[in-house]
């Protein structure tokens, strides 16, 4: 097991895997960013004999603890065949987007990173709103 | 918590993720990671989330080493 040092005290494992560890497709991580905002990612990969495996499909969810319950506030998925996301204070129907639908699939993830390091203080800012006006 | 420290963390997070795309016999099945500081995670982790913990250590998963012969 080594730990990697990261700014400001952050800090990530790696657990290498056991030998004759076969890797299965999907996996799935829970990523706590503080007490009150996760980050869950589903990730499926495909294993064609001899390559490596490579990542094909993703899902990632921005939740947050808000009025005292952990609430989706906005995913990004590919599992359905075409990336979309959901604005949960909207609604749960996918919104597709299309103009990064060529991209390959780790920029695509780059493309969702960059939309919620950007986006996360309104999205969250327009949850809580909806939940007031419930 | 500032939103310029809060998106470092978003960064941090997609980086791990990217990590586990280019590599991913090399990480486990299933995580739980903390990307915050020491005192932060010591008042996260509650009896109950202890609990949860111990459970999914509990659990065998495929990237779990192998428990020892008795």
């Amino acid at each position: 097991m080594a730990i990697h040092p990261r700014p400001a005290n952050l800090r990530y494992v790696d657990i290498i895997c056991p030998f004759g560890h076969e890797m299965s497709k999907r996996k799935a991580y829970k990523i706590f960013l503080s007490l009150e905002d996760r980050i869950d990612a589903d990730l499926e990969f495909d294993k064609a004999p001899g390559r490596r495996p490579r990542l094909a499909r993703f899902a990632i969810t921005y939740s947050a603890r808000i009025e005292g319950r952990r609430r989706e506030v906005v995913r990004y998925d590919n599992f359905h065949g075409y990336l979309h996301r959901q604005k949960f204070w909207r609604t749960r129907e996918p919104v597709p987007l299309s103009a990064l639908e060529r991209l390959p699939t780790p920029d695509l993830l780059d493309a969702c990173r960059q939309d919620l390091a950007r986006h996360w203080p309104r999205y969250r800012s327009l949850m809580e709103s909806m939940l007031k006006e419930e | 918590m500032t939103e310029s420290e809060m998106r470092r963390r978003i960064d941090t997070a997609f980086e791990f993720l990217g990590r586990v795309a280019d590599h991913p016999d090399r990480f486990p099945d299933q995580a739980v990671l903390f990307l915050m500081d020491p005192s932060e995670i010591a008042s996260a982790l509650t009896k109950e989330r202890l609990r949860i913990l111990r459970e999914l250590e509990a659990r065998a998963y495929p990237s779990s080493p192998p428990s020892p012969k008795a």
